[in-house]
């Protein structure tokens, strides 16, 4: 059974973090960037995990912090020659304002209504990105600068960068899912009108979730625009991501603390190694992979490993969440 | 003895539409006392309960509570204020142990606890209380229904709450189970909870309450204590029918 307390499981993830802390000098670039975007999806999943997984709101209109962290960075840096840090801390900033402004009207929802509503959120933003032409662009996107020293330097640094908010993310979701917001969270996600009964404040924690969720997919954004050195409306605020950052919770398991990464490793995974040679069915096979997820191993990876990986379990697993 | 009123409500009511689930009800809840409500089916029982902890926004009339008023209070502000409650149909939070359910009541609610570590120490203490000891790191969803009544009536308990609210805590459960829920329900009132509850079984109902209020079709049709409700003629005709009054008085001869 794996456990976060258990003690060979600790020297595990300690042995992976020195495994991690040491890649950039040993490996090539290609599985430096592939490892790096690894950490993208994986910090971004978290902050999806923390809203959908944990509080069991469907925010499909993530995207809406990715592309404003993304367009913070980049007009800071572009039009008033902000430093790049700097630049990161204010997209953390309005990932935050972002999603109180927008939680506390969208949160009242429940269910499809929440989804749908913040999908269609993530698209009006996405609209005013396009037509907000002197500032950021428009549709046509805007260029930031690169990072000065070689693409080398410029490799690792972005691995360490994402590789940090990578520790951040997941050690705040860990002390979050251990206090009382994150015992808030889980009841709110188990049933909200009796959390509501218990004395919890479901608006205000999940606006808090939704904020955290935020902070953390602005920065991811903000440092991916600035790795890319480009950010468009149309790559940034795409739903196709949010449907991949789903997968990836799915697999790894929802409301648990790993699961975004054991999630993230294993479909960029197969992304880059199958998918890459079968570009025209990409969609595709994401689509039959969600059904294999959601009939197979509903609970995720996670709760497949603690149950054991057999036949029986899987059955067992099928018939739990029919019932 | 004289006490004081803990909880009023003047004109209370409940529109769904046209349909008047809960229709003009005037009650006054005293400090330390069980209340029972009962009532057939469909009498607003639930949504009498519901009205009071905010679950349900209340059509008209007003709520008063340590003689402030509560009306249009959400149900987590009316729980930080000391009213706590249980479901008709129990609502654990799957995925959590009995322990950290309980624990929930403790972190939130009128004395919520800053520490996770006192949270569940006196989530352990409670689940003592309802006899659900050796089920503490069991997961809820394995629980039986009994079981289940316990751990809400439990997570409702941790919350020290001035009043609680229960709805049919013994429904579903073995003679020998509700008995234990009754004996539990008089303990935790001794203690100094007054209790409102809502009940089927007339036999605890009738032998816990100090009064009881009769509900039918969203009305008020009777209130005094359960001598008096059990031979209240309206009352025999509208739900405990003249079987039960017969049984009732075969058992104050004997």
């Amino acid at each position: 059974m794996i456990r976060f307390q258990d003690h060979t499981y600790k020297i595990l993830l300690l042995v992976a973090f020195l495994l991690c802390a040491i890649f950039p000098y040993v490996a090539s670039g290609f599985w430096i960037r592939l490892l790096t975007g690894i950490f993208l999806y994986a910090v971004l999943a978290q902050g999806l995990n923390l809203i959908a997984g944990f509080t069991g709101y469907a925010a499909f209109g993530n995207m809406i912090f990715f592309g404003l962290g993304g367009y913070t960075v980049g007009i800071l840096m572009v039009k008033t020659r902000f430093p790049f840090l700097p630049s990161l801390f204010a997209a953390a900033i309005v990932g935050i304002i972002v999603a109180i402004l927008i939680g506390i009207p969208l949160l009242r929802l429940r269910g499809h209504y929440f989804a749908l509503a913040s999908l269609g959120a993530a698209e009006a933003v996405r609209q005013i990105m396009d037509n907000l032409t002197d500032l950021c662009g428009g549709a046509m996107g805007l260029t930031l600068p690169q990072m000065p020293g070689t693409p080398e330097q410029g490799n690792m640094a972005f691995y360490y960068l994402l590789f940090a908010l990578l520790i951040v993310s997941f050690a705040a979701t860990y002390f979050i899912s251990r206090n009382r917001l994150g015992y808030a969270l889980k009841a709110i996600k188990a049933n909200e009108e009796a959390a509501d009964a218990m004395g919890i404040n479901t608006t205000y924690y999940k606006v808090v979730a939704w904020a955290l969720s935020g902070l953390f997919t602005a920065m991811a954004g903000g440092i991916s625009a600035y790795w890319y050195t480009f950010i468009e409306p149309a790559t940034v605020f795409d739903v196709v991501v949010v449907v991949k950052l789903f997968v990836i919770l799915l697999l790894g398991g929802a409301g648990t603390v790993m699961g975004p990464l054991y999630g993230a490793f294993i479909f960029e995974g197969i992304s880059e190694i199958v998918w890459s040679r079968f570009l025209n069915l990409h969609l595709g096979i994401l689509g039959i992979l969600v059904i294999l997820i959601v009939f197979f191993i509903p609970n995720g990876l996670i709760d497949m490993a603690r149950r054991g990986f057999r036949l029986k379990t899987i059955l067992d697993t099928i018939r739990e969440e029919r019932v | 003895m004289t006490r004081e009123p803990i909880l009023k409500g003047n004109n209370v009511s409940k529109l769904f539409g046209a349909l008047k689930a809960v229709d003009n009800v005037d009650f006054t809840v005293y400090e330390g006392e069980i209340l029972g409500i009962i009532g057939p089916n469909g009498a607003g029982k639930t949504t009498l309960l519901s009205v009071i902890n905010g679950t349900l926004p209340i059509s008209k009339g007003n709520l008063f509570f340590r003689g402030q008023e509560v009306t249009g209070l959400k149900p987590f502000q009316i729980a930080q204020r000391g009213i706590s409650r249980t479901f008709q149909i129990v609502k654990p939070f799957p995925g959590m142990t009995a322990l950290q359910n309980v624990a929930i009541g403790a972190l939130f609610g009128r004395h919520p606890e800053k520490k996770m570590s006192r949270a569940m120490d006196k989530a352990a203490k409670t689940i003592k209380q309802v006899k659900l000891e050796g089920k503490e790191k069991i997961l809820v969803e394995k629980l039986n229904v009994s079981e289940r009544k316990r751990l809400e009536l439990a997570r409702a308990l941790t919350q020290d709450p001035d009043i609680l609210l229960l709805d049919e805590v013994m429904a579903g459960l073995t003679l020998r189970e509700i008995e234990d829920i009754m004996a539990l329900i008089k303990e935790v009132n001794r203690a100094g909870t007054t209790i409102m509850v809502i009940e089927h079984v007339m036999k605890a109902i009738m032998g816990i309450s100090d009064r009881i209020i009769v509900l039918h079709h969203g009305q008020k049709i009777a209130e005094g204590p359960p001598a008096e409700i059990s031979e209240n003629q309206q009352v025999i005709a509208a739900y405990l029918g003249e079987r039960y009054s017969r049984k009732a008085e075969e058992r104050s001869h004997a």
